[in-house]
């Protein structure tokens, strides 16, 4: 029985990582361009499906840690583009858009991908002991592989002219455009990040969930759990959370059902928008 | 008096429905109306608080649902007769707003939104849980009792038009609810809210409590809606629950036209409208809907009721 | 008797301040404010940008809760008080950056205004059932000249009407006490004339208080004034105490005329 435990809970941190990875796209969405994106998760799925797409043609996994970023930035892009610019103004109307677009893509892939759920083969087989228990060398990559692009974020945002000019568009819009920052390429750009960081997330996912047009509306409210728990704003903190609430839902799913842990990370967050809405994480606000 | 004529007129319509649809069609769409009257009051209580309040609520699916299930297992557990059973269901929305609400409504915009969509998300999960008593997503289903049974004169939703008529009774009285009460000076209150909250306790409205209130009232619109749905369909389920059908009901209220009254009953026509004729020729109906929202949301943000008004304010001058 | 009686309520302040005290993350915007308003004057509070002055008001009217100190209106103390209920208590206010209802008419900011003074909530009444309503908004409408505008959303007003609305808004309910921030901010010399013989004229019904920058207006329009330095009450005294006193010049040294 604790053996289980165990795998549910390191499954529960790999999976954390995954979703930090996703989360972090939503939170920059939410942060610099001030919409609550609900086709986000769609964009999560759109990745396990080029992960499955790649494996299909190309007869190889690993360019789809490649491809997909690229397709993904594209179609962020365009999307912000020809989408969200236009509304920018209104918050309320890009829920609506956001909610449309999450049809479309979901409609798209039913249509291209087809309704029935798949699974691909994890790229790299066989497990190793730990713990007493026989755990699966893939998902050591995955996590492995998601702290990777998680860190690769943070070094982008702290180092590069790009990243510095989308934090400064975060804290203070008008200041950053009077100072000369093209606003609406970095709007552009991190639309693009954002749904390039979630199509990374579905494939390092791919081979550890299904394949299916339906999973976007499952991981979403996970994403949003982690960036408000882990504070608007706050990027590690809501890395941080995500492991944590993935961590704590692997656990209790031991003990109890997964709808009863995913009870519990929701009373959890209700509890933090109620009394800190600012988060449980101090530290980097800006 | 004039004004009241295209009213008058769409009633007239609406009452008349059962006898002209057969002529013109298959009294199958007469069900569709049905549905599209049932979902208009669940975007009408959308409506009220973000059209007339300026809140958000991303989560009055969970009213319906409430709705939904007072109903049903009013019928099927309680073994309530019709008119218990369906107070039951309003009742135990209005009270779930209540208790919901005296949260939520302590937060604005952005996390008002979220947390709407956390509650009605808990319940839904509850409601998977206690599959035994909800039936989960498969849902229960249940026997109509009789509307009205008075000396072997009987009336009972099973008959379609019974049903419609019925329904679209319920409805329309709580479309004019909605319009008396927003002519009053509670109802120019709530919109100063929307308008400025500051500027509105400034002016001594206990911006907390109103807001309150009027998230009672659209509970309470939501749950009859659902229990005009479980009514309808003799079934409840709690996938009816989940945030998608709050979503789906915000767009149709946006894309019909906030803060109008008939705006939400457009809007749901339309697209409910949308689905059943191109699902008929085309399945995938979904990449409609969504180009549809999409298109409205940029071309013409103020909805179509919005737009009617606009160009008729042109033509006008 | 009567003339007793009649220097006694000269003698006690209307709006009293005692040992306020805000800061803001580490800043103290108001340090240790203690301050008496009198009646049967107009109040103006002046001082340079940062002093406290939209801040003081802002506690005052319960926007901000204080960390220290106390506030009294009429011996009732304030404090605590929720916004709305210090607004029911007769106590208005026009704000820096004007705002009111946007979408809604001229009449119909007015209308509210005097509503929920009343504490109207019947949702089955109709608006246009409320005569008395009604009476004082056309009186309100006559007295301020915004006729033109009356059903004029207030969205589309230039900045002097919006003005012009925001006092309207003020006075209606006829209340204890008004809050000027800034009336005449951002005025032309016509507008700024018309909105001051408007508070001047409300000052026999009304205690008036007012933060303004434009010394011109406060040596024209003030009785009284408190100069606020810092947080805290540098001086206070009539226009011509002020005006001769050394350190209220230091501390508007190179800024003593009109302000930006």
């Amino acid at each position: 029985m604790s053996q289980t435990i165990i795998a549910l809970a390191i499954n529960g941190i790999v999976f954390g990582l995954i979703v930090a990875l996703i989360a972090l796209g939503l939170s920059i969405i939410f942060g610099l361009l001030d919409i609550i994106n609900l086709s986000h998760g769609d964009f999560f799925m759109v990745g396990t499906v080029i992960a499955f797409t790649t494996l299909a043609t190309l007869g190889h996994f690993w360019p789809a840690l490649l491809i997909a970023p690229l397709i993904g930035f594209a179609l962020g892009a365009l999307i912000q583009f020809s989408i969200i610019q236009r509304i920018k103004n209104n918050a309320a109307l890009s829920i609506v858009a956001t909610f449309g677009l999450s049809m479309i893509i979901q409609e798209v892939v039913r249509m291209t991908f087809g309704a029935a759920p798949k699974r691909i083969m994890p790229p790299i087989s066989g497990t190793f002991g730990m713990f007493g228990i026989e755990y699966e060398w893939y998902r050591i990559f995955a996590a492995i592989a998601s702290i990777i692009a998680i860190g690769s974020f943070f070094i982008f945002l702290k180092s590069t002219k790009l990243g510095v000019w989308m934090r400064a568009v975060r804290h203070d819009r008008d200041t950053a455009t009077t100072m000369g920052i093209p606003t609406q390429q970095i709007y552009l750009f991190t639309f693009g990040i954002g749904f390039a960081m979630a199509a990374i997330g579905g494939v390092i996912a791919a081979p550890i969930t299904t394949v299916d047009f339906r999973t976007g509306v499952d991981i979403l409210p996970f994403c949003f759990m982690a960036v408000i728990i882990g504070g608007l704003g706050n990027l590690p903190g809501t890395v941080a959370a995500a492991v944590l609430l993935a961590f704590l839902e692997g656990v209790i799913s031991g003990f109890a059902t997964p709808t009863i842990a995913r009870i519990f990370s929701l009373v959890l967050m209700s509890s933090v928008l109620l009394i800190r809405p600012q988060g449980l994480f101090k530290g980097l606000t800006k | 008096m004039s004004a009241r004529l295209p009213y008058l007129g769409l009633l007239l319509v609406l009452v008349l429905a059962p006898w002209i649809i057969p002529i013109i069609g298959d009294s199958f769409w007469l069900s569709v109306l049905t549905e599209i009257i049932i979902w208009s009051c669940f975007a009408a209580s959308i409506n009220f608080l973000f059209g007339y309040v300026g809140l958000l609520s991303f989560g009055q699916a969970l009213f319906f649902g409430f709705g939904m299930y007072g109903v049903a297992l009013g019928i099927s557990a309680f073994q309530l007769s019709f008119w218990p059973a369906f107070f039951l269901g309003p009742f135990s929305a209005t009270v779930m707003a209540l208790i919901t609400g005296i949260f939520a409504v302590r937060l604005t915009w952005h996390y008002f939104a979220i947390i709407t969509v956390v509650f009605s998300l808990i319940f839904y999960f509850l409601a998977l849980t206690l599959k035994s008593v909800t039936g989960g997503d498969d849902g229960i289903n249940f026997s109509m009792p009789d509307l009205f049974n008075l000396l072997g004169f009987k009336l009972s939703l099973t008959n379609s038009t019974t049903q419609y008529l019925f329904t679209l009774s319920v409805v329309v009285l709580c479309f004019w609810l909605i319009k008396v009460v927003m002519a009053s000076a509670y109802g120019r209150s709530l919109i100063a809210i929307r308008d400025n909250d500051i500027r509105a306790s400034l002016i001594g409205i206990n911006v907390y409590r109103l807001r309150l209130s009027a998230f009672v009232i659209a509970g309470f619109l939501a749950g009859v809606s659902g229990s005009l749905f479980a009514l309808f369909g003799r079934y409840a389920s709690a996938s009816y629950m989940f945030y998608h059908v709050s979503g789906e009901g915000v767009v149709w209220a946006i894309v019909g036209g906030v803060g109008t009254l008939l705006g939400p009953a457009i809007g749901t026509g339309i697209f409910i409208l949308i689905r059943e004729i191109v699902s008929t020729h085309w399945q995938h109906h979904a990449l409609i809907v969504g180009a549809f929202a999409i298109c409205i949301v940029i071309f013409a943000p103020e909805g179509i009721v919005g737009l009617w008004k606009k160009l008729r304010h042109r033509s006008r001058s | 008797m009567e003339k007793i009686k009649a220097s006694f309520a000269l003698m006690k302040p209307f709006l009293r301040i005692e040992h306020l005290s805000k800061s803001f993350g580490g800043v103290k915007a108001v340090n240790d404010l203690s301050l008496s308003l009198f009646p049967n004057r107009i109040n103006a509070i002046i001082g340079p940008n940062g002093a406290g002055k939209t801040t003081l008001f802002n506690l005052i009217t319960g926007f901000i809760k204080p960390d220290s100190g106390k506030i009294f209106f009429d011996d009732v103390e304030l404090t605590h008080l929720p916004i709305h209920a210090i607004s029911l208590m007769g106590i208005k206010r026009t704000l820096q950056i004007k705002s009111v209802f946007n979408s809604m008419t001229v009449y119909e900011n007015l209308w509210i205004t005097l509503s929920a003074q009343q504490g109207n909530l019947n949702p089955f009444r109709p608006i246009d059932r409320y005569p008395d309503i009604q009476n004082r908004v056309e009186e309100v409408i006559e007295q301020l000249d915004l006729g033109r505008f009356q059903n004029t959303p207030a969205g589309a007003l230039s900045y002097g009407d919006v003005a012009l609305l925001e006092i309207g808004m003020a006075i209606i309910t006829k209340p204890k006490m008004i809050l000027f921030d800034e009336p005449v901010c951002g005025m032309s010399p016509a507008e700024t004339e018309k909105v001051v013989s408007k508070i001047t004229a409300l000052a026999a019904q009304t205690h008036i208080v007012i933060i303004e920058h434009d010394m011109d207006v406060v040596f024209k329009m003030a009785d009284e004034i408190a100069v606020l330095a810092f947080g805290s009450k540098l001086a206070s005294g009539t226009p011509q105490e002020i005006n001769s006193n050394q350190q209220v010049k230091e501390v508007y040294f190179g800024t003593d005329e009109v302000d930006a």
